[in-house]
């Protein structure tokens, strides 16, 4: 089956193998996650260009491209308007998302082949082979040294008529939030900011998590203050403390003023801890409970609450002045029965391992690996409980570029 | 009172901003004058005195022009050269600029490694031991460290050539006779006249130069806003490389020119600071010098690879690994191996190649000058800001103009160098 690099440029025949022109182009009109049919051949001669229903097409190979009937008995349609995607103008050469594989990559051809009846686009052809076809020297590779590399077509997403939510695949709208942010990472800022844009505020919160923090600085920059105040009011606590501290100074308090008191003083107090101290790797998103409280009580709580937080592993038993007492696992909330108290079934502080907020990155990584932690509690010079480390802040501050 | 303190507040930022803008700008300068334009710029004024002067005031326009586009476009496409020249003009085209480009920065490279060597061989130690370990040294930063922080230090070492500003200003020059030279045009029949003058041009504006300054808006993400402040930016470094090589070209005049010594080796260059740094002179500047070319020899391999994995869509990044972006190492390896073995060539002259490669770089810059022309003329397509026609007209008889003078220059260059006895009758003609 024909690649786009090879029908380009070849003559189009009628039924009695006149040549009317030579294949300028190919419209379609996309649709996300299909294979999308062959529309018009955009068709080219001395005197003009005009376009020509598939329908009326009778062969279309390398070799030739001929019309069913006679040129003189055919309707050629005037070249359309913007309404359609042409292949060579628009995405031959172009930038286009890989949504399998969460990467952007460069369109070097276009697969053709029929489906039910159908030309339709197969697959999108990148790598070294299909540069080695584009540039005539696919001969050279005698031995077939280099592998031919496809995408399917329905895996990917155009990236030319922006990327706005209804354009978007099913698949693209799934997408981990790791993912969107690797590729928002390897498109133009314009476009990734439109992506952004059309994400809801809790995706793009998450979105924006992930990203490079330079990135993540300016895409902030750019959303403008409306939206950036939306997903910052969504961001977990360190996320934001992290990008504060990427921030310029004097720029910090404009963004924290978008945030609600509670959380802007919480903030505040986080910015001061050196980024690699627990202190500055913690969360302050965790659950704190009293030891009066029952296990039902807790429950409640956690079900009100549970939407905004990240992950519970444990609920921290805080006594009047603040000051930690010990912890509760999920695990025993579930089991125990609803009127037990916390204060009978928490696990004290002398059983288990708890960080100073002053403690280096090298002191989290060595008690959270030895003790098998996923969340370690953080208290402050007075025992007071101030946030959670948990393993994946550690993972982010070791290896910031995955 | 009141209105007193916001007048106040206002100047204190205006001289901020100033001063924000002229620290990026005057290491962007400095950087520009890499170990090749320190080599270039001294053989020029110790040749040709002030003769070549006029090229460095045409310099500073078209190098402020040129970048200036290469701003726009990235601002306003958010994409890189390479990227615009693919999406523009197909694989054909761009493996054409590619492998333009590709010559003429290993060209570069080579010259920073010959910059190495050379440096070096003022301190006795010879290419052999050096160029090895360094190029060790080159790969396994670009493989494994952290270039960054490897890069601020270079650059601060580098900005030690300022020190030809003070040394240009105490040798006492005639500042008529420099301001005279600087928009008198020269042109003489002399082979050497017209190697010194390419060089001169192909040192200031490079094409790697070009690549690397809408790369660097892309990655900076400079908003639509910032443009202006950027387009400032680019004019102030602009004129500061350009005053830098004037510096050089001045101090070298007054030391050795009116001396009779020509500059043919890095330590002959020194030899123009001993006015100011005295017997230090050579030590001194064989530091500087190795710094400056060390630079450009992490730079380059770096940035060719990235800028051709980039426009063929290879992965490539410092965050990648080898198992994941062969061609994106192979080809920092490729250079790096090219450029080492090419100085290790026994009798290589070094400072004669460092020379050649700012030569090569001036005959093959107007090629890529043509695309730039092509791609800031469409720029409705691109989504490029409309300009007014008056400045439409004058960007676009600059741009031609240094396309038409490079290749003109070029031409007879070559020319003169196969049919030497065309430079005789070209001579009697006149």
């Amino acid at each position: 089956m024909p690649y786009l690099s090879q029908v380009l440029n070849i003559r189009v025949e009628d039924s009695a193998d006149n040549v009317i022109g030579k294949l300028q182009d190919i419209l379609i009109s996309p649709k996300p996650g299909e294979y999308d049919p062959v529309e018009f051949l955009l068709i080219k001669n001395k005197k003009e260009e005009f376009c020509i229903p598939y329908s009326l097409i009778d062969t279309f190979s390398t070799k030739e491209i001929s019309l069913k009937t006679l040129f003189s008995k055919t309707k050629v349609l005037p070249v359309p308007d913007n309404h359609y995607t042409w292949l060579k103008r628009d995405v031959l050469d172009q930038q286009i998302v890989d949504v399998e594989d969460a990467r952007v990559v460069r369109v070097n051809d276009l697969r053709f082949g029929k489906v039910k009846g159908e030309m339709k686009i197969l697959a999108i052809g990148v790598g070294f082979k299909s540069l080695l076809r584009r540039l005539g020297l696919d001969k050279l590779d005698l031995f077939n040294l280099f592998k031919v590399n496809l995408i399917e077509w329905r895996k990917t997403q155009l990236v030319k008529n922006g990327l706005q939510i209804d354009t978007l695949s099913k698949e693209m709208k799934t997408l981990h939030p790791a993912d969107l942010a690797n590729i928002i990472e390897d498109l133009t800022l314009e476009q990734g900011q439109e992506l952004m844009s059309s994400l809801d505020d809790k995706s793009a919160a998450e979105v924006i998590e992930e990203l490079d923090p330079e990135l993540q600085k300016i895409l902030v920059d750019n959303l403008g203050p409306e939206k950036a105040s939306v997903i910052l009011k969504k961001m977990s606590i360190d996320e934001i403390v992290d990008l504060m501290q990427m921030l310029p100074k004097n720029e910090v308090g404009k963004y924290l003023s978008y945030l609600e008191d509670k959380k802007q003083d919480e903030v505040e107090e986080l910015i001061r801890y050196d980024d690699d101290s627990a202190g500055g790797l913690m969360t302050t998103d965790f659950i704190s409970v009293n030891g009066e409280q029952t296990v039902r009580d807790v429950i409640n709580v956690i079900e009100k609450i549970s939407s905004d937080m990240r992950f519970i592993l444990y609920v921290y038993v805080v006594g009047g002045d603040g000051k930690l007492l010990g912890v509760v696992s999920m695990r025993k909330l579930l089991i125990e029965s609803e009127t037990v108290k916390m204060k009978d079934i928490y696990k004290p502080l002398s059983s288990i391992s708890i960080l100073d907020v002053d403690d280096k990155l090298n002191d989290v990584v060595e008690l959270m690996t030895k003790y098998n932690l996923f969340t370690a509690a953080v208290v402050g010079s007075t025992g007071k409980m101030k946030g959670i480390v948990s393993i994946d802040d550690v993972m982010r501050e070791l290896k910031p570029n995955a | 009172m009141e209105k007193v303190t916001t007048t106040k507040k206002v100047w204190y930022l205006r001289l901020f901003m100033v001063f924000g803008l002229m620290g990026p700008a005057i290491i962007a300068g400095t950087a520009n004058n890499d170990a090749g334009g320190i080599s270039t710029y001294s053989f020029a004024g110790s040749q040709f005195g002030y003769l070549l002067l006029w090229v460095l005031t045409l310099n500073f326009i078209t190098l402020a022009f040129t970048q200036e586009m290469g701003i726009r476009l990235g601002t306003f496409t958010g994409k890189g050269l390479a990227a615009l020249i693919r999406e523009k003009f197909g694989v054909r085209w761009t493996f054409f600029a590619l492998i333009i480009l590709l010559i003429a920065n290993v060209a570069v490279c080579v010259g920073q490694f010959a910059g190495v060597a050379a440096a070096l061989e003022i301190f006795n130690i010879s290419k052999y031991i050096t160029i090895p370990i360094f190029s060790l040294i080159i790969w396994l930063v670009l493989y494994k460290g952290d270039f960054k922080k490897v890069e601020k230090i270079f650059l601060t070492i580098s900005l030690f050539f300022l020190v030809y500003i003070v040394s240009a200003v105490m040798a006492k020059p005639d500042w008529v006779e420099v301001a005279r030279a600087s928009i008198t045009p020269h042109i003489s029949f002399d082979p050497l006249y017209f190697f010194a003058m390419l060089g001169v041009m192909g040192t200031t504006i490079t094409p790697w130069g070009q690549f690397f300054i809408q790369s660097y808006v892309v990655d900076k993400g400079v908003d639509k806003k910032h443009y202006k402040f950027q387009k400032l930016e680019a004019v102030i470094a602009s004129f500061f490389a350009c005053f830098i090589a004037a510096m050089i070209i001045i101090t070298t005049k007054e030391t050795l020119f009116d001396s009779g010594i020509v500059v043919d080796s890095a330590e002959s260059a020194a030899l123009s600071l001993v006015p100011i740094l005295g017997v230090f002179a050579k030590n001194i500047f064989g530091i500087g010098f190795l710094f400056a070319a060390l630079l450009g020899a992490f730079i380059l391999p770096l940035t060719t690879s990235y800028t051709i994995c980039e426009a063929l869509g290879f992965e490539h990044g410092m965050d990648t690994r080898w198992k994941d972006a062969r061609i994106f190492y192979g080809i920092i390896l490729f250079v790096i191996v090219f450029s080492g073995l090419f100085v290790l060539i026994p009798g290589v002259p070094l400072f004669k190649t460092m020379i050649t490669a700012q030569v090569l770089n001036g005959v093959l810059l107007p090629i890529i000058l043509v695309f730039l022309m092509l791609l800031v003329g469409s720029w409705k397509k691109l989504g490029l800001p409309k300009m007014g026609r008056i400045s439409s007209l004058i960007y676009r008889f600059v741009g031609w103009e240094a396309v038409i003078r490079l290749s003109i220059i070029s031409i007879l260059l070559i020319a003169f160098t196969l049919f030497p006895q065309l430079m005789e009758s070209l001579k009697n003609l006149f």
